[in-house]
């Protein structure tokens, strides 16, 4: 009987319609939240084919259909000029979405009809999920949904995302599209825009009736009119040059009739016919705006010049707390539980030697390192969640942009580097956030230089030996070498790699909000997902070559012993490598046991120090009488110098990679390890000529 | 002598030198295709009345207005958006 059922069960998903549903909307409208709620947090992370931007994909079943239900970037139009728009743009055309839902703001709907206006121009069957209409109430906005029904002959749904009110009358909505035609949707660009987009209809007609692009010649028209590079390139790689020069000449022409430019007289079209809806449907009373009466007033304090900084670097040292001080016992028992209890368990099997030391000593300490990120990484992220899901970050933004936009950068970029201090990872993967591909790319490239928290043993350590009288200045002085470091790596990537794509900076500023447990910890939980399974292998991976590189050596196997062994393991590869290397770092006077330890810090920039106790074979308690014998104050404090700006360590190199690319983690790579060998050069040189 | 408003713009600044607290409305945006489309686009348009909420005059800048919402403009962004005082 239940074998049976179970046949038909099957059965019936044979029969099922595979269908895709887009996610569309203006940055700040609730999309993910919606799209939470109608994947109920069953979904996955991928990058958008070429570019780093995050595509968000889930599987529901609706009625008798399976869908997959794609959540897109957050955008303002379809024009196709920025990364976002392009990719939204290259989704709804090729993958031929069934549903697009377009979430929209209720509170400025206005705004976001403009996008509306353009996906009903590309003829796609449209759902508007009108988002946070409690909030519009409170507003004193008041919406006549019906009577935009009927005007735009489309379904609107009216819900509130986060609290999931409407999502069922949404999902029926759905369903009941599936297998509709989409409504048709003209808008009148008035006589002579018509006149031309007819014309170039029918030119578009006769020369590409062959040509299926899936789009209608009216939609082509109006894109040619308004110049969009991604059409005309279509058209030019199907070799339709003369369709592009036709409609460029008409398009001049009816420029010099108007004496203005025509994407705009466009532009100013739509936004008349959204101004004769707004008139309407929609009525305002302007006493009643009470939420943007507090985000008012909470912004008064915010983003002040000088009260504003002050509580953002308050709340700054709490997240840093939080999620560095308060989580120490986590760590710790993480730590315990991996590099006592289960690696003890190993040492000691029946296992061969070297069999039970590769699982210790490489695999083990590899998924060590990954784990022991985990209560930093998850109470980072859910505190950077929560702020941006509140509205914060944007007023951040604001608040330092006048300072990053010397260096090129929008003022969005201070949190991540700024989390940097506390770990490069999450700092690296917070990037996200920040949109543009350009400002992502130089804030990864500044990041390495923050000083992170496992950089602090080392100074310590040197700092105790050589400067006890003025530790904390030779310690804050590191953590100023490294901010210059990464102003100086700004300013010449963007002479150099980025030169001239600065792009003005356009931000909302949402509303005041109390974010949603489930959005904070779904998008917290995808982050430290995406650390583990792809950063995790790498790490992995590479523990193992390192140990390979430790326990042989030219003449051969040398036994798991050389890992605790100085005499072994100066014959190692490791140890040959870093003799190699010798002679290349004479300028800086470095035998290669400093060179093979700073290989080690590539693990883990801690591990340096106990590498250095390692290989003078003085046992970490006795290191510093071992340090004042072969170190002077000037060549510790190159080298620490050094360890603070020579390369990332592999869990960054790993989240580097994973976030943009091998090509860049190479860049940065040989960059830094460049840069440090100049300014360690550099300070010895002046240190030698003050002394 | 003429005195038509439109030649001369007497009364026109640039909105990064609008006061906090001042309601304008936009005249003019003198910039590229690119930059007058992305303002258009979000609702800032000649005609559109907005509200200043933060400007220091010599970074970037706070404006609101109920149908593009808030936002929050760069200063060289500020520079290119001529604007008459109400």
């Amino acid at each position: 009987m239940a074998c049976h059922e179970a046949l038909s069960s099957t059965k019936i998903k044979v029969k099922q319609r595979s269908v895709i549903v887009g996610i569309i909307g203006n940055p700040n409208v609730g999309k993910s939240a919606l799209f939470n709620k109608l994947t109920k947090g069953r979904a996955w992370v991928a990058n958008w084919p070429g570019v780093t931007v995050e595509k968000k994909i889930g599987k529901v079943n609706l009625g008798e259909a399976s869908v997959k239900i794609v959540d897109l970037p957050g955008i303002y139009g379809l024009t196709a000029h920025s990364e976002d728009e392009i990719i939204a743009r290259k989704f709804l055309l090729q993958e031929k979405p069934e549903i697009v839902i377009q979430v929209a703001n209720a509170v400025n709907l206005e705004r976001n009809l403009y996008l509306t206006i353009q996906l009903l121009e590309m003829n796609l069957k449209l759902i508007i999920a009108l988002n946070m209409v409690d909030l519009a109430e409170k507003e004193g906005v008041e919406i006549d949904i019906h009577g935009l029904i009927n005007e735009l002959k489309i379904p609107i749904i009216p819900i509130v995302a986060i609290k999931g009110v409407g999502i069922e009358q949404l999902v029926e909505t759905m369903i009941e599209q599936i297998g509709k035609p989409a409504a048709s949707f003209k808008l009148d660009y008035g006589e002579e825009i018509e006149e031309a987009i007819e014309k170039i209809s029918k030119i578009i007609d006769s020369s590409m009736r062959k040509l299926d692009l899936g789009v209608d010649s009216r939609w082509l028209a109006i894109r040619l009119l308004e110049d969009d590079n991604d059409v005309i390139e279509q058209l030019k790689s199907r070799g339709l040059e003369n369709v592009i020069r036709e409609s460029k000449h008409i398009k001049d022409e009816l420029e010099a009739r108007f004496n203005k430019s025509v994407e705009v007289l466009m532009i100013e079209k739509r936004y008349h016919y959204i101004l004769s809806l707004s008139r309407k449907y929609i009525k305002r009373r302007p006493d009643r705006e009470s939420l943007t009466f507090f985000t008012n007033k909470l912004d008064k304090v915010l983003t002040h010049p000088i009260i504003g900084l002050m509580i953002f670097v308050s709340i700054l040292y709490l997240l840093f707390k939080l999620s560095f001080d308060v989580v120490t016992p986590l760590t710790g028992l993480i730590e315990v539980f991996f590099s006592h209890y289960v690696y003890n368990l190993f040492k000691t099997s029946v296992l061969p030697e070297i069999i039970s030391s590769l699982l210790a000593d490489a695999v083990l300490n590899g998924v060590g390192i990954v784990l022991i990120f985990i209560p930093n990484l998850l109470f980072l992220f859910l505190g950077i969640s929560f702020l941006e899901d509140t509205g914060y970050l944007a007023r951040v933004a604001f608040l330092f942009d006048k300072w990053t936009n010397k260096l090129g950068l929008s003022g969005r970029a201070v949190v991540p580097l700024l989390i940097g201090l506390g770990c490069n990872v999450p700092a690296i993967m917070s990037t996200r956030t920040l949109g543009a591909d350009r400002d992502r790319r130089l804030a990864v490239l500044m990041i390495p230089f923050m000083s992170c928290s496992a950089r602090l043993p080392i100074y310590l350590l040197f700092t105790l030996v050589f400067f006890k009288e003025n530790q904390i200045m030779i310690i804050l002085s590191m953590y100023f070498i490294g901010v210059v470091t990464a102003i100086i790596t700004a300013i010449l990537f963007n002479n150099l790699l980025f030169k001239g794509q600065t792009v003005g900076y356009v931000m909302n500023m949402p509303p005041y909000l109390v974010p949603s447990a489930m959005s904070v910890l779904v998008k917290s939980w995808e982050r430290v997902k995406s650390f583990l399974i792809r950063a995790g292998t790498i790490i992995v991976l590479l523990m193992v070559v390192i140990w390979v590189l430790s326990i042989t050596g030219p003449e051969g196997y040398l036994g798991a012993e050389a890992l605790s062994d100085p005499e072994l393991l100066s014959r190692s590869w490791i140890a040959s490598f870093s003799k190699l290397l010798e002679p290349l770092f004479k300028p800086l006077n470095w035998d290669w046991r400093i060179i093979a330890s700073l290989m080690f810090g590539f693990i883990a920039k801690e591990v340096v120090v106990s590498s250095l106790a390692v290989l003078y074979g003085a046992g970490e308690q006795g290191l510093p009488s071992v340090l004042l014998s072969s170190f002077t104050p000037l060549t510790a404090y190159s080298l620490m110098a050094f360890t603070l700006l020579y390369t990332p360590c592999m869990a960054t190199a790993a989240a580097i990679r994973t976030e943009i690319g091998l090509k860049y983690t190479l860049i940065i790579v040989s960059y830094q390890l460049i840069i440090a060998y100049t300014i360690t050069y550099v300070i010895l040189l002046i240190g030698e000529v003050i002394i | 002598m003429d005195y038509d408003a439109g030649s001369k713009p007497l009364n026109v600044f640039p909105l990064s030198t609008v006061d906090e607290g001042k309601t304008v409305r936009i005249v003019k945006i003198v910039g590229g295709k690119g930059l007058v489309r992305r303002l258009y686009e979000i609702g800032l348009l000649p005609g559109a009345e907005i509200q200043v909420l933060r400007n220091d005059k010599h970074g970037p800048v706070i404006i609101r207005n109920s149908v593009s919402g808030t936002f929050s403009l760069g200063f060289g962004l500020a520079r290119k958006i001529m604007v008459e005082v109400m």
